[in-house]
């Protein structure tokens, strides 16, 4: 009997691999480009013609190959990346199985130039995976993968070929996401001779970003960076008042492997939360460093995948990471120029070194731990009013230290500020609204809720049928938030007591607001995640100093105080700035002053 | 007009018409005041268009006229001039001022485009001294309401009648109340007054001097010595607070004002900056205050008090009740309760002299 199992011969089973592995020309630079960086090159060139279909090209400064190993390279599971199981799970190199070069082999005609050594070099033929010749060839240290005539002995996988179009765009792709995963990396990106991205290696990835989208792209972008036990997170993402509905650009990269994760990005929205109108996209780009076992990223033939150990908790670092890097005053609009130091440099993602580089590392991703910075410092000092002046018996020193901006409101709606670096100007009900919402969002959690002022002359306030059942519906909340309603029938109700968040306040105003806003609904308040959201986030608007309310010089004081001491003192709840800064640079660029 | 006047008389009148002339304005002769010579003596006037100020000092009076100035030059030239009379004469639409060596000529605008003053009929008027005005002003002009949109609660409600007048101000949250004695009769009237306007009688009149008050349809004029005030009333009928002061309070408590007003003082400094609420404990013969404030802290305090009633735990804003105690003079305050959503009391206790003045605040919320 003969015997109907066999083992497949290695063509065969490369050109099976092969069907995984290399779908489209652009598959075969990311593998390629992948090894050049897996092989420590500085500058990678990457050159294409008719989109790879008929011929491309990857050439790189790495280390190279020496003979014996360029032979090596070409047989199934052959690599220097991993040696035993154990190396698997720490990986930290991009490839690791050793089948990219073989499968690429199998159906391709494949040229590989190397050289270990200046001079001393190789040159190997390869048709359809079988090595036709092996000659010495004289190169720079370094290697260069040519590919020509992809897919020839394969006619079906060629002909779900896209347009030449379709397939430069792919690669174009494939080289962006790398060219971001890592910034001290040249590359060049040629189609039919004509240049399509040529970026040198920077030390910084705003400037990538520029590099990339022309410049400028980077402008709105602001750093990000933390640090947990778990996760280190770095990167750059986009103002929330820069961003926009569509044409989002979001890249995630995890020990500087780009991949995809759905969660992730809704992580990074919840971090936007309030920050952004709903519907509106950020932009972002993130570097995720996580200890090896953290992540296998051997899930998916591509790796266009990874498995987190621990998703959630990745997600609550990447939330966390998003609202604080949104706290500082450069998460603001700048009137002009911005000033110096205010640049968001935009901390690198290193390659990881084969030894692994931990989140303990963090002195080499080239960004400093973003603190959270005191937001008086912000403030000039040695002009302004000191605090506590005019207290009787104030002696103290400390005090003379700290001085109150100089403030000043104009058009009974915006607050002018001096700052260290130029002023700011404060949208006073913008600015009340963010406290409001952090206030009440603290208060649900108390057992105390919020004081509530009994009032002489309770209101009554008549409501359609629908109002009603919004009160009914809401009526222990509202209670929370300070309003005690009570059902007085013939669609009336009484209001006994009413919050008092500021002294001008109008209770009946905001309560009948309030009630048409959380019964038709708004974009503010559709946008909540549950009803004491809703209820806050209608509160602050409805209830928050209004524009237009003179204000004196005693109760501006108190709202940058209370203003700087919420969480995310420079947004409103409707993704509107609650500051729009204007640098001394920009003043002098106005007035033509020079230094 | 040419007028001839020392130093100190235009100083005087300056310095009290000032008040009334608003820092910023969208109309310009607002800004400036009018100059009008008469008989013996110069008036000067000033107005914000709600109220208006008239003083008129004593002056040798060459040639009457009038004509309008700016206020603050004048008063800042007034006020640098050598201690010399001061000749004051127009030229068209210009005043020249002189003193000592000194030679100033300010433009100025014809008086037609002054607003002219409301006419209030004098004749059938109230009347009252200066220290009376102030007592019942200075007790309840501090509880009005800052907040626009109810302007009925912006005034403060003056109760005139044949034995007696009152003065109520109130915000919806705390309300006080004087009632003094009067002797001289008239007829009944209930008028809603502006503060800003009271600041200025409050400012312009005292001791015992008379001061006549009289009201035409939209007005008020007070008129005394030298000096003429005139006022817009506001209008609608205010709220009926005699059904909100309460009468069955069975809760009472005697206490120290001094020692209540330190207590309240010192808990207010760690409540919170919005609500400034601070909790009371009633219940034997130590009040007990505290304050706990999340993201700041707490603190205690025990104050030895007269009590009698039940047990009650209750909160306020320290801010009213500060307010409240500052207007009563006796050392003792007599505070009523009945529950903690109800409205308290307070009233001076002790002195026979001390006027009829009862404040009541309405209590904060307490959730456990």
């Amino acid at each position: 009997m003969p015997r109907r199992i066999r083992i497949l011969p290695d063509h065969l089973a490369n050109q099976i691999a092969a069907g995984e592995v290399v779908e489209r020309p652009s598959s075969v630079v990311k593998e390629l480009v992948e090894n050049a960086l897996d092989a420590s090159a500085t500058r990678v060139t990457i050159g294409v013609k008719n989109g790879g279909k008929t011929e491309l090209r990857v050439a790189d400064d790495g280390v190279g190959m020496g003979r014996e190993d360029a032979l090596m390279s070409l047989d199934r599971h052959a690599t220097s990346k991993i040696e035993r199981t154990g190396d698997l799970a720490g990986v930290r190199t991009l490839g690791f199985r050793g089948e990219a070069l073989p499968s690429i082999a199998s159906v391709s005609r494949m040229v590989i130039e190397t050289a270990e050594r200046d001079g001393d070099g190789c040159r190997l033929l390869v048709k359809a995976g079988q090595l036709t010749s092996v000659e010495s060839y004289s190169r720079r240290v370094g290697t260069t993968v040519h590919v020509r005539s992809l897919f020839f002995n394969t006619p079906a996988r060629a002909k779900f070929l896209r347009s030449t179009a379709a397939e430069t765009r792919a690669v174009s792709e494939v080289v962006t996401i790398l060219a971001l995963a890592h910034p001290e990396v040249g590359f060049t990106l040629e189609s039919n001779d004509r240049v399509l991205l040529d970026t040198p290696p920077v030390t910084n990835l705003q400037t990538r970003v520029d590099d990339l989208w022309g410049a400028d792209s980077g402008l709105e972008l602001i750093p990000i960076a933390s640090r947990s036990s778990l996760v280190t997170i770095t990167g750059l993402i986009e103002r929330p008042h820069a961003a926009t509905r569509g044409g989002r650009r979001a890249y995630l990269f995890v020990n500087g492997r780009p991949f995809s994760d759905r969660y992730l990005v809704r992580a990074v929205d919840r971090g936007y939360h309030t920050t952004i109108p709903p519907g509106v996209r950020p932009s972002f780009f993130l570097y995720l460093d996580v200890v090896a076992g953290e992540v296998d990223v051997n899930v998916h033939p591509t790796k266009a995948e990874v498995r987190f150990r621990h998703h959630a908790g990745v997600e609550e670092a990447v939330e966390n990471a998003v609202r604080s890097a949104l706290r500082p005053l450069e998460s603001t609009p700048s009137l002009g120029a911005r000033a110096p130091g205010d640049q968001p440099g935009g901390p690198v993602a290193s390659r990881p070194e084969a030894n692994g580089s931990g989140p303990g590392d963090l002195g080499r991703s080239g960004g400093e731990m973003l603190q959270s910075p005191d937001q008086m410092s912000l403030f000039v000092s040695g002009r302004g009013v000191p605090l506590g002046e005019g207290e009787e018996g104030d002696s103290d020193d400390l005090h003379r230290e700290i001085v109150r901006p100089v403030m000043w409101q104009v058009h009974n709606t915006y607050i002018f500020a001096e700052t260290r670096q130029g002023l700011v100007i404060v949208d006073q009900h913008a600015a009340h609204e963010r406290v409001l919402y952090e206030e009440l969002t603290r208060a649900w959690d108390r057992p105390d809720g919020r004081a509530s002022q009994r009032l002489l002359f309770p209101l009554t306030l008549r409501l359609t049928r629908n109002e009603l059942d919004t009160i009914e519906q809401l009526q222990s909340l509202f209670t929370r938030v300070g309003f005690e309603l009570e059902e007085f029938g013939g669609r009336s109700i009484i209001v006994h007591s009413v919050p008092n968040p500021h002294p001008y306040f109008d209770a009946e105003r905001c309560l009948r607001e309030m009630i048409r806003e959380l019964t038709v609904g708004s974009e503010l308040v559709d946008s909540a995640r549950n009803q004491h959201q809703r209820l806050a986030l209608s509160f602050a608007c409805k209830g928050a100093i209004k524009a237009g309310q003179p204000l004196a010089e005693r109760e501006i004081a108190e709202l940058f105080d209370q203003l700087f001491a919420t969480e995310l003192p420079f947004h409103d709840v409707h993704g509107r700035p609650t500051v729009v800064q204007l640098s001394l640079n920009e003043l002098h660029n106005r007035f033509r002053r020079t230094g | 007009m040419k007028v001839s006047i020392t130093r100190e008389k235009l100083q005087e009148g300056l310095g009290a018409v000032a008040g009334s002339i608003p820092t910023r304005s969208t109309l310009p002769v607002l800004s400036n005041l009018l100059l009008e010579a008469e008989e013996g003596g110069l008036r000067m006037s000033g107005t914000d268009l709600d109220t208006a100020v008239s003083v008129r000092v004593a002056a040798e009076v060459e040639v009457g006229g009038a004509i309008t100035v700016p206020a603050k030059k004048l008063q800042e030239i007034a006020r640098e001039l050598p201690p010399a009379p001061v000749g004051l004469s127009t030229q068209g639409d210009a005043i020249s001022i002189t003193g000592g060596r000194s030679r100033f000529r300010l433009n100025g605008l014809s008086k037609d485009e002054f607003p002219a003053f409301p006419s209030v009929p004098f004749e059938e008027s109230w009347t009252t001294t200066g220290r009376e005005l102030n007592q019942l002003i200075s007790h309840v002009s501090f509880a009005v309401s800052t907040e626009e949109t109810r302007p009925i609660l912006n005034g403060v409600k003056w109760e005139l009648r044949p034995d007696e007048t009152r003065m109520v101000a109130t915000n919806g949250h705390r309300l006080a109340k004087i009632t003094i004695a009067r002797s001289s009769g008239g007829a009944e009237e209930d008028l809603i007054v502006h503060p800003r306007a009271l600041q200025q009688v409050q400012k312009l009149f005292g001791g015992d001097e008379e001061v006549q008050i009289a009201r035409s349809e939209n007005h008020l004029g007070f008129r005394g010595g030298s000096v003429q005030i005139f006022t817009r009333l506001i209008e609608g009928p205010y709220p009926d607070y005699e059904q909100v002061i309460p009468k069955d309070n069975d809760k009472v408590l005697i206490a120290d004002r001094s020692g209540l007003t330190g207590a309240v003082r010192r808990m207010a400094i760690v409540a919170s900056d919005q609500t400034h609420r601070i909790r009371l404990s009633l219940g034997g013969p130590m009040m007990k205050f505290s304050v706990q404030t999340p993201d700041l802290g707490e603190g205690s305090e025990e104050l030895p008090v007269e009590y009698e009633g039940e047990p009650l735990e209750i909160g306020f804003n320290a801010n009213y009740l500060l307010e409240l105690l500052r207007y009563v003079s006796t050392d003792e305050v007599k505070l009523t309760f009945k529950a903690p959503e109800r409205a308290a009391t307070l009233e001076p206790l002790g002195n026979e002299d001390a006027p009829d003045f009862l404040s009541l605040v309405m209590p904060l919320r307490l959730q456990d």
